[in-house]
């Protein structure tokens, strides 16, 4: 097998450094900061349930705030007015005079415009330290980079248009920062130098401004998404309602006020500032940065942000534990396609599409894969019932040899009685396998297969591997909302198609195939239990595949 | 979407960030400026002499022509004489202290525009005299154009120095908008 498949590894490497701990592949610079989101992450597992976890719903969450504001805001817009005398006064109207339906709408959407910053912030970080922003993500960095200061700008435009203290220090505070650019020969600044002043069409157009800038947050959310096939945009139910409860509930503890009417003949004293949106500027003033000296540092933040997925330099293959199947482009032989697209649902980043020819055409289509998209993850390796996708030269059938020879009777070692399937970013895995990484290190009964992803699993695969002479097949995978890959185990899922469905492996588990979602840091636990289900299915019968009907084991 | 349910720990923890809005929405307050500060804001734009203007023929020349040119060139000396505007010198003394010395470009590639000027002094609050000194003349020599106001300035309250064309003359506009001339 290993002869005629290059893609099989032919000898254990050493265990990878920096990310021992979660064994989460990401490069060395990225550990420490792994190490502390994993921990978070597993925290909030115990405290929610994998399946509930918020922070596997950041995106999600964010469009919810993003609708509460959307709605929200077309209610103020109501009664808006857009001139400089009549725009504080209209904001006092929502706040008091409908204390508590303006007042709560209007709070509201202040405060989930402060809680999408929350949101957004830890989205961040935790693309970024589980390194998803490199490579085939790196469009959805980069929109969502571009996201920032527009969300950013949004929010700002909005304590503007309330015209009090806070507005007019936003306004002074921006305007300096405007002129430090050679765009204006007449100072910004200007604009603000009397209640005389202020044109008329100011506060119009921030208004229009104010109303347009969603419509680009979500084009800019659409091509967030556009590589990746079934994004999460809603959360949960009880998670959405638990948050909508929240921002009600602070809308009628602490109603958003507004503070003392602008006056641009009078200095602003103190003031209340929201930290989430314009707290840059009060600091600025406190450490006495100059406009300037803002936009240099910002200008280069921003450009090493934007660069980040080029600037950070991916693990280095030769210390990470390789998978037995070796990552690789994806080739496809389209000379047999039936153009039937499982592949094509199977991708979980697009990359994969299919072309149906018209009929009386020699094929029937072809698969044409877009290789700036593709993770190499192999889902579509597996997909393809007919083997005509490949990764690295293995496609499902040589796969499938390579699990027949790992139950081969060798010389000085028992024949195993299991097969665990384990995803190589999982968990740990430092020492958990025997030197040629076939067995388990702590049982030599239990073959092992290191797999890039268990979404590359369908059921010929498990049952290939009970033909080759496995009792018991355990499946070790990630946190099913935090795979890697995205859709691992609900791949399958996608197709509306019932025959399709029962090739999801949760739909075959029974007692000789166990799926197990571990935590990163269990690796002892995952051994035990492992050990355990090869003593259960010891001494059960060989499964008899003649007997197997599709969706069953 | 799940219809799992979350129990009461998982209600508290997503409730959590809630109580980081409650506080930084609005606190730590900041004093962006002190009760007893106040604030002269000296802002204008001016049209400074052309660096060089026409002699007697060239005007001559210029007024030939005048049948043929569109309305807004027919005023007198318009169009006659470099393009390029001298800079715009100014001092601006506050309590017999000199706050401000600079030249000011005229704006435009070609230094033909407009000069456009904002400059924010912070000050106490209190009686203060301001001498605002100009020189905007294509002659080198030529003497400073003064102005001086006196002014007592509430804490947080903003005077406004600003340029009258008409005049020719800056005039000072008060916390209580009330316009007064600056005396030369």
């Amino acid at each position: 097998m290993e002869s005629e498949n290059s893609g099989v590894k032919k000898e254990a490497k050493a265990a990878p450094r920096g990310y021992k701990k979660s064994n989460k592949q990401v490069p060395a610079i990225l550990a420490p900061g792994n190490y502390l989101l994993v921990r978070i992450q597993e925290a909030f597992n115990l405290i929610f349930t994998p399946a509930m976890n918020p922070l596997y719903y950041l995106g999600a969450i964010t469009f919810l705030f993003f609708w509460v504001i959307l709605g929200s805001g077309a209610y103020l817009y109501l009664f808006y007015n857009m001139s400089p005398d009549g725009a504080y006064e209209s904001i006092r109207y929502i706040s008091e005079d409908q204390k508590y339906y303006g007042g709560i709408i209007r709070s509201m959407h202040r405060y989930a415009s402060d809680g999408i910053v929350i949101v957004i912030l830890i989205h961040v970080f935790q693309v970024f330290f589980s390194d998803r922003f490199r490579q085939y993500r790196w469009v959805a960095w980069v929109s969502g980079a571009a996201i920032l200061p527009v969300i950013w700008f949004e929010g700002a435009s909005g304590y503007f248009l309330v015209w009090d203290k806070p507005a007019q220090a936003l306004a002074m505070a921006l305007s300096d920062m405007m002129d430090v650019l050679p765009l204006n020969a007449d100072p910004v600044q200007r604009n603000f130098l009397t209640p005389d002043h202020i044109n008329a069409l100011l506060f119009f157009v921030m208004s229009y401004l104010h109303l347009a800038i969603p419509l680009l947050l979500l084009i800019l959310a659409w091509v967030h998404c556009m590589r990746i096939s079934m994004p999460l945009i809603h959360p949960p139910k009880s998670v959405t309602i638990v948050i909508l409860s929240s921002l009600v509930a602070l809308a009628l503890i602490k109603p958003a006020a507004s503070g003392e009417p602008a006056n641009l003949m009078e200095l602003v004293g103190s003031t209340q500032v929201d930290w989430f949106f314009v707290g840059m500027f009060p600091l600025m003033h406190l450490l006495d940065i100059t406009p300037l000296t803002a936009w240099i540092a910002g200008s280069l933040f921003a450009t090493v942000f934007v660069a980040l997925p080029w600037i950070v330099p991916g693990p280095n293959k030769s210390e990470v534990e390789r998978p037995a199947f070796e990552q690789a482009p994806i080739e496809v032989d389209n000379d047999k396609c039936k153009a039937c697209v499982l592949c094509q649902q199977a991708c979980p980043f697009e990359a994969m599409v299919v072309e149906k020819f018209p009929e009386g055409s020699p094929t029937a289509g072809r698969a044409v894969v877009s290789p700036e998209k593709c993770s190499e993850c192999g889902f579509c390796v597996n997909a393809c019932e007919f083997g005509l996708v490949s990764m690295g030269g293995v496609n499902k059938i040589t796969m499938q040899t390579y699990i027949e020879s790992l139950f081969q009777p060798q010389k000085g070692r028992v024949t195993p009685t299991s097969l665990a399937f384990v995803c190589e970013r999982s968990f740990n895995q430092e020492g958990f396998y025997s030197g040629d990484r076939k067995r388990l290190a702590s049982n030599e009964e239990v073959a092992s297969v290191v797999i890039p992803c268990v979404g590359i699993l369908s059921q010929t695969i498990i049952d290939a591997s009970f033909k080759a002479g496995a009792k018991g097949v355990f499946v070790v995978d990630c946190r099913p909302l935090d795979c890697h890959y995205r859709e691992a185990r609900r791949r399958l899922k996608l197709s509306d198609d019932p025959e399709r469905q029962k090739f999801h492996i949760e739909n075959m588990e029974g007692d000789n195939l166990k799926v197990l979602s571990v935590s990163p840091f269990e690796t002892e636990a995952l051994v035990k239990k492992i050990n355990e289900f090869n003593e259960a299915v010891k001494g059960a019968k060989k499964v008899d595949e003649s007997n197997m009907k599709d969706g069953e084991v | 979407m799940s219809s799992s349910k979350l129990n009461l720990g998982g209600i508290v923890t997503l409730m959590a960030p809630i109580v980081l809005i409650f506080f930084l929405s609005t606190s730590p307050g900041y004093t962006y400026h002190q009760p007893d500060e106040s604030m002269i804001i000296v802002s204008f734009k001016k049209t400074t002499e052309r660096r060089t203007l026409c002699d007697d023929s060239q005007m001559e020349d210029f007024r030939s022509t005048e049948d043929t040119q569109r309305s807004h060139m027919r005023k007198k000396g318009r169009n006659c004489g470099s393009r390029d505007r001298v800079s715009l010198e100014m001092i601006i003394n506050m309590d017999g202290d000199e706050r401000f010395n600079g030249l000011i470009q005229p704006s435009g590639l070609n230094s033909d525009g407009v000069v456009f000027i904002y400059e924010r002094f912070s000050i106490k609050a209190g009686d203060h005299t301001i001498e605002v000194k100009v020189r905007d003349n294509k002659d080198p020599n030529a003497e400073f154009k003064t102005f001086k106001e006196s002014i007592s300035l509430k804490g947080h309250e903003i005077a406004v120095i600003d340029y009258d064309k008409g005049k020719d003359s800056f005039f000072l506009i008060t916390g209580d908008s009330t316009f007064r001339t600056m005396a030369k």
